[in-house]
């Protein structure tokens, strides 16, 4: 066991915060992106995070495990200028929730924010441990 | 009328004394401590120094891993400077011992 475990496990809490903080920058970016209709339209990455049990029972923090797409259909624009508009004329916007990735942005930001304040107290404690001798 | 004082038993006698043996040193002294434990510290901070490289270099290591290997250093040498105080308080506290 590492002296150092929750340091490791907040840094792999806050590994995960950041895949998903890039997750969501990515589907932001993509927010108005449209792709021709022969190929797939954009689709938002959602991040999977799963626990990594522990040997002894207090599990050894998170670890991103693979990167879903969102589900769901496009919606259908029309707008038959467009030059990737189909034989109808509509253009297949991105499937990307903007709302729910700016709620969804706060709440990765939080849980960075939470997983380094882990490692501040962390390393208060060690040194709290620290000054025992003095 | 006073009752009789029943004799004392004989005292038995003392058990032979068993010589006094020095244990075989079976653990690391605390030297082999002290320097299991610099290694230790050396592998700490070759990590955090190869954590910086990457991130100065622009790699795929990202800032807090960086400054929690950096404290994870910091931490350790802190502990071994402990140690060394105690070690050497120790050391001088016999030093001063009245012979």
């Amino acid at each position: 066991m590492s002296v150092f475990r929750s340091l490791d496990i907040a840094a792999s809490g806050a590994r995960m915060s950041r895949t998903w903080l890039d997750a969501i920058a990515h589907n932001i970016a993509n927010v108005n992106t449209v792709r021709p209709p022969d190929e797939e339209p954009f689709r938002a990455k959602l991040v999977v995070a799963r626990a990594v049990d522990g040997a002894d029972g207090v599990g050894d923090g998170v670890a991103v495990v693979g990167i879903e797409e969102a589900p769901g259909d496009p919606a259908l624009v029309y707008d038959p200028t467009h030059p990737y508009a189909d034989e109808n004329g509509f253009v297949r916007r991105p499937v990307v929730d903007l709302a729910g990735q700016m709620a969804d942005l706060m709440a990765a930001q939080r849980s960075y924010q939470a997983n380094l304040s882990v490692v501040r107290s962390s390393r208060e404690a060690y040194e709290a441990a620290l000054r025992i001798g003095r | 009328m006073v009752a009789p004082i029943a004799g004392t038993g004989g005292i038995s006698g003392i058990g032979g004394v068993t010589p006094s043996q020095t244990p075989e040193r079976t653990q690391p002294g605390f030297a082999e401590k002290v320097g299991g434990a610099l290694e230790s510290v050396s592998e700490a901070e070759r990590q955090a120094d190869a954590l910086a490289q990457d991130v100065a270099a622009g790699g795929e290591t990202s800032v807090h891993e960086l400054m929690v290997a950096t404290t994870k250093a910091t931490l350790s040498v802190e502990l071994l400077v402990e140690l060394r105080n105690k070690a050497i308080e120790a050391y001088q506290e016999v030093m001063r011992m009245q012979v």
